[in-house]
This record gives structure tokens, C-alpha cells and sequence, in this order.
């Protein structure tokens, strides 16, 4: 039989009918180490716990108005809650605890609902348009999108994309590359060591608070956002600093009880011979490069 | 493979079922038999919004820099461009505000233009970004009825927020057209906005 | 020739970047689609105007300067790809047509958007086909020189995308 049909006779079997009240939930599957799995879960909570087995394992609960679909075989499974086209109001938000290989390819999408992912090892790709993103763990590739949720990463993630609007970035740990874009909301980076990140905000401040790889590049725009680094005062990079209307100030390793001068300019400069590069643009926010411990 | 073949096996073919013998010969038939080829493109004509796809799409993050480490400088001779007064300033700044144990030292070049600025590319740029942020508004108010009011709101603050900078970089550019450091503002304000709507679009058409 | 790729052409990189920010949406556009995945995408992105910056000085101005551009974006994919050990082109994405089924979503508005999602979920060779038949515009005829495939091969590939893509755009 071909792959796709079967996916969808499963499907079908494990499709559970809409019940008047809440419905506790508990499925497996099995499924490959490497798995790609797609979790719909639009209104409600959901989080993906990555685990040592080759199955997927769901528990949680359904409001009554959803129906709740999971098929999958080999290296592909999907599943989900999904609202019933009639009905009303739903009662209660449904809750999704998905348990899957470590090593997985994991999308979620959610539309009010929260996720979290926990001990994954592989990919995840996370939407949603009002719930906040809680990611723990080192994976290959994080990819998380909000417009009003905020975002918190923990671990040592390869390759990272966080975007939200109004909603908080904040990152501890370090990563490979990393892209992080807010319009209103703050981007906050702590005990952070990038290869690579480029950072942007509209009016939301950014903070850099961490080391630089030796050949690494940090590149930050923003339009009106205070921007703060602090970094090592032995770091060794190029620094291009650029406010048009607001104020630069410079205390890498700063004289007891003298307070850097406001500087208006651009600031080209290189610490400890350069290495690194760090390149910050801003219209009117101020920036202050500052050293920490 | 016989015509009476790739007619009956078309479905398996396209969805990737045949062995890679299978695909050969099927695709072998179709080079030399053109009623079998005239068969397949009637089967499944061009989808109309092919062509209709953005010609542009600004890619999520800044590949410039990127570039612009990767281009050896010995492939052309370099034309020298003089140094703008306010770097020699800045070097001077840097003598005396930073501490001693820091080597201030001029690193590169200006990343500001000479004086004649190839401002006609920044417009038709900023044309190609009002085109693709007009197609994804009118995708967006498509899914508006499927949005919570809330988020609505959301978005349209977002848009304000946005919007507000891209005026203000727009202005200040206006009235210092050779200044490539708010040029890169403005591109970003635009870039931002392109890329909040696509990413509203893109949640909404899900919710 | 444009003064902008003249100064390009002669080693001024400061005309360098701001052809490459006139061009680079329309470049980055035609890497997602022939490489369907982002991260790849933007590389590719970059290494076309790279190599576009060691070709220029050979740019003689027979043709456009945008036309030349994407020819060689378009060269430099399909080097890539034809280049031995390939690199992992596709992060994200699936190589099982069985993905493209999506039972669980409505059709989606924004055709656009859909469809370069649809595109970029396609298996590689139909791809390639269909962007540069159906997007690009090329003749069955330029494809395979371009490609080195059969005719009956680009034929048969554009087949299966337009099918593939119907099939996932619910058309």
C-alpha cells in the first residue's frame, strides 16, 4: 500500500469522535528516531517532550466541540485537535503532551495556544499568533514565529530564527547562528556566545549580555530601541557603531567614578587587535557598549 | 513503456511510486512520443498564479555582510575613495575616550557613498517593497474575518509602530540624501514591515 | 552599461552593494524556489553575488545587467547542484510527496504565499522544472541544455509538479 494511503486509514482509525464533555487523551505510535511530526493544536497548550523511544506518545485533554486526529508511519505522523465546523463556543482550552524522539523534526502550530518544547535534539519549527514559545534544550534548528507571544530559548541551539512583535525574545546560552526580529518587544541575550546573530527591533531595546566567538559577527538595527552590550573588557573585535539621533556611549573598561562621555558620532574601533565584529545601527536609540565581569 | 502505458500510469508517476527504471523509461517515451507529451500538458495545464508569484522576496536576514567578507578585493583594482571628514573625527574621539587598554584603530572605509549616490536603486527597491507589502495587506484583510480581534489590534499596532519608522527614516533621509547609514534604516523599516505582514499572513492563514 | 555596474565592474564595491540591494529580492526569490529551503536559499543567495562580483569584470553589456545576473544565479544552482558531495540542501522540507497531503488545514488565502509553500515542498528535480519553466519562463529545450537533463525528462517533471502542486493547493 502506498505510504500515503496507509497514513490516511490510520488517520481515520484513530480519528475520536466529538464528545459532549471533555475527553482525556492517551495514544501512541511508533514512529522513526528521525521522525518529521506535525502537531496542529490551535486553540490550547501544547508541549513536546523529546524521549529516548521511537514513539509517540499523546496524553491530554480535548474540549468538547474538537476532534482529535493522530496517524503516522515511518519517518512522517501528524496530529492534532481540530474544531468541529459546527460547533459552538468551546468549552475549555484542549492540552496536548506529546512525547517524541529526541531526535525528531517537530512543526507545531497553534493560533491562541502556548507551546513549549523539552529535550529535543533535532528540529523544531514553532507558530503561533497569540501564545507565548518556551524552548529548553540544544537543537539543530530552532525556528519559533509569534506576533504578540514571547519567545525563551535555554540550551545551546546550532541554528536559531525567533520572530515576534509586541512579545519578549530572551535567550540564554549559546548558539551558532542566530536571527532574532521583534517590532515592539525587547530582545534580551544572557550568558550568550554567537557565531553569528543579527538582531533587529522597530522600537524594542536590545541586550547583549555575554562573549563572542573570536571570529564572530553580531549585527543589531533598530529604529528607536535602546541597545546595551556588555562584553568582556579583553574582547577582541571590530566594533561600527552608528545612532543618527541618539548617543553612543563607550565603557568597555570604564576609571572609577568617571561616567563615559556622551559621543554623537559614529564610532569605528577595534579592541584587543579585533577578531570579532560587531556592527550596531540605530535611528535614535542610544547605545552603550559596556564591560562585564 | 507503451502510449497505452504512460496514459494509464500517469497518477503513479506523478506521485512518485515508479522505480528509478520505471521513471527512466517513462520519461525516455516522453522525449521521442508527442501525441504522449501533448497528453500530459493537457492533463495538467500551467497553474495560472505561477507567474503571478512576487518577482522579489527580501530574504529574512541581512546577507550583505556576508557577501561583502567573501569579495577579494584583488579581483579589481580599488578605486580610493577619500576619507569623509567626521571618520577622521570619529578616530580622534576614539584617542581620547577609550581607555588604555584598547588599540583604537581606523578599520575600513566609509560605509557612507561618494557623493553620488546611485539613488535611483534605493527607489526602485523601496517600489518593489511597497508592491509586496500591498499584495500581502490585501492577503491579510482576506484572513482578517478569521482573526480574533485581539490580535487584530495586535497587528495593526505592529503596522503603526513600523509604519512610524519608516516615516521618520524616510524624512531624515529626504533631507540628507547622502547618508548611506539612514538609506540602511530605511531598508530595514521597510524590510521589517514586509516581513511582519508576511509572517501575519502566514499565522493567520493557519488559525 | 549603467554608470552603477560600470563603477561595479571597475572594482567599486560601494556600487557593488547598492546593485546588490536592488537586486537582491528579486535573486533571493529565484534561489528559495530552486533550492525550496530557506537557510539554503540564503546561501545560495550569497554565493551568486559573489561570484557575480569576480564575474563582473567580464560583464561586456550585452545584455541587461539583471538578466545576466539571474542567468548566473540560475548557473550557479545548478553547479551546486550538479557538484560532487553535495551538502544537505534542504533543512526543513520533505522529500515524501505523502507530506504534501495537509488533511487537518482549510484552503488557505494568499495564493502566493501558498504556493511558494507548495513549491518548496516539491521533490527536487520537479522543482527545478517548475520554477524554471512555470516561473522563469524557459522552453522544455533551453531546460535541458541548462540542466542536462532529457526534454522527455523536463516534460515528465513538469507533469508531476503541476499535478503535485494542484493536488496540495486543493485545486
Amino acid at each position: 500500500m502506498h505510504r500515503l494511503q496507509f497514513v490516511l486509514t490510520v488517520l481515520t482509525v484513530l480519528t475520536v469522535p466529538t464528545l459532549e464533555a471533555q475527553q482525556k487523551l492517551a495514544r501512541r505510535i511508533a514512529i522513526a528516531p528521525d521522525a518529521s511530526i506535525r502537531i496542529y493544536n490551535l486553540s490550547g497548550t501544547t508541549r513536546v517532550i523529546g524521549w529516548d523511544r521511537d514513539s509517540i506518545v499523546v496524553t491530554g485533554l480535548a474540549p468538547a466541540g474538537t476532534t482529535f486526529y493522530m496517524g503516522g508511519a515511518g519517518r512522517i505522523a501528524k496530529l492534532g485537535l481540530e474544531r468541529d465546523e459546527k460547533a459552538g463556543s468551546l468549552s475549555g482550552m484542549g492540552m496536548l503532551e506529546v512525547r517524541v524522539p529526541r531526535g525528531a523534526r517537530v512543526w507545531v502550530k497553534s493560533a491562541e495556544g502556548s507551546i513549549e518544547v523539552d529535550g529535543l535534539s533535532g528540529e523544531a519549527d514553532l507558530a503561533t499568533v497569540g501564545g507565548g514559545i518556551k524552548v529548553t534544550g540544544t537543537l539543530r534548528l530552532l525556528t519559533a514565529e509569534t506576533l504578540e507571544g514571547d519567545i525563551a530559548a535555554t540550551g545551546a541551539s546550532q541554528l536559531v530564527r525567533v520572530k515576534t512583535g509586541t512579545g519578549k525574545i530572551v535567550l540564554s546560552g549559546s548558539t551558532g547562528d542566530l536571527t532574532a526580529s521583534t517590532v515592539a518587544g525587547p530582545v534580551l541575550l544572557l550568558d550568550a556566545h554567537v557565531t553569528s546573530a543579527r538582531i533587529e527591533t522597530v522600537s524594542g531595546a536590545v541586550s547583549y549580555d555575554g562573549t563572542l566567538d573570536h571570529r564572530g559577527s553580531l549585527e543589531i538595527q533598530t529604529h528607536s530601541g535602546e541597545v546595551e552590550l556588555r562584553l568582556p573588557p579583553s574582547v577582541s573585535a571590530e566594533f561600527d557603531l552608528h545612532s543618527i539621533g541618539g548617543t553612543i556611549f563607550i565603557a568597555l573598561s570604564p576609571k572609577l567614578g568617571t561616567p563615559p562621555r556622551p559621543l554623537k558620532k559614529p564610532q569605528f574601533f577595534a579592541t584587543g587587535g579585533g577578531g570579532a565584529r560587531v556592527v550596531v545601527r540605530s535611528f535614535k536609540g542610544n547605545i552603550r557598549l559596556v564591560g562585564r565581569d | 513503456m507503451t502510449c497505452a502505458e504512460i496514459r494509464e500510469r500517469l497518477d503513479g508517476y506523478a506521485r512518485g511510486e515508479f522505480s528509478p527504471r520505471e521513471d527512466a523509461a517513462f520519461e525516455a517515451h516522453l522525449s521521442s512520443c508527442a501525441a504522449c507529451a501533448a497528453l500530459l500538458e493537457a492533463a495538467e495545464p500551467a497553474l495560472a498564479e505561477a507567474r503571478t508569484l512576487p518577482r522579489a522576496v527580501e530574504p529574512g536576514a541581512n546577507l550583505w555582510p556576508g557577501v561583502r567578507s567573501r569579495m577579494d578585493p584583488r579581483i579589481a583594482p580599488r578605486r580610493r575613495v577619500p576619507l569623509p571628514g567626521w571618520m577622521l573625527a570619529a578616530a580622534a574621539v576614539l584617542l581620547v575616550a577609550v581607555s588604555s587598554g584598547v588599540t583604537a584603530l581606523l578599520l575600513r572605509q566609509s560605509s557612507s557613498r561618494p557623493t553620488a549616490q546611485p539613488s535611483f536603486a534605493l527607489s526602485a527597491l523601496e517600489a518593489e517593497y511597497a508592491s509586496a507589502t500591498a499584495d500581502l495587506a490585501t492577503a491579510l484583510e482576506g484572513a482578517r474575518g478569521r482573526l480574533a480581534p485581539a490580535t487584530i489590534a495586535t497587528i495593526e499596532r505592529n503596522l503603526a509602530v513600523i509604519d512610524q519608522a519608516l516615516a521618520e527614516s524616510r524624512r531624515a533621509l529626504a533631507n540628507d540624501p547622502d547618508n548611506a547609514a539612514l538609506e540602511h534604516l530605511v531598508v530595514a523599516a521597510w524590510r521589517q514591515k514586509v516581513d511582519f505582514l508576511r509572517r501575519a499572513t502566514a499565522l493567520a492563514s493557519e488559525s | 552599461m549603467t554608470e552603477l555596474v560600470e563603477r561595479a565592474r571597475t572594482g567599486d564595491d560601494q556600487a557593488f552593494e547598492a546593485l546588490y540591494r536592488a537586486h537582491v529580492g528579486r535573486v533571493h526569490a529565484l534561489c528559495s524556489r530552486l533550492a525550496g529551503e530557506s537557510r539554503a536559499a540564503e546561501e545560495l543567495t550569497q554565493d551568486v553575488f559573489v561570484r557575480a562580483w569576480e564575474a563582473l569584470p567580464s560583464f561586456r553589456g550585452e545584455s541587461a545587467f539583471a538578466s545576466w545576473l539571474y542567468r548566473l544565479a540560475m548557473n550557479v544552482f545548478l553547479g551546486q547542484r550538479r557538484a560532487a558531495g553535495r551538502r544537505e540542501r534542504r533543512v526543513v522540507g520533505a522529500a515524501d510527496p505523502g507530506e504534501l497531503e495537509r488533511p487537518a488545514e482549510p484552503p488557505h488565502p494568499g495564493t502566493r504565499l501558498d504556493l511558494d509553500q507548495a513549491i518548496a515542498r516539491l521533490p527536487e528535480g520537479a522543482r527545478l522544472v517548475f520554477v524554471l519553466h512555470d516561473v522563469e519562463g524557459y522552453q522544455h529545450g533551453e531546460i535541458a541544455r541548462m540542466t542536462g537533463i532529457a526534454e522527455g525528462t523536463s516534460k515528465a517533471q513538469l507533469f508531476r509538479a503541476r499535478r503535485l502542486l494542484r493536488k496540495a493547493l486543493n485545486r
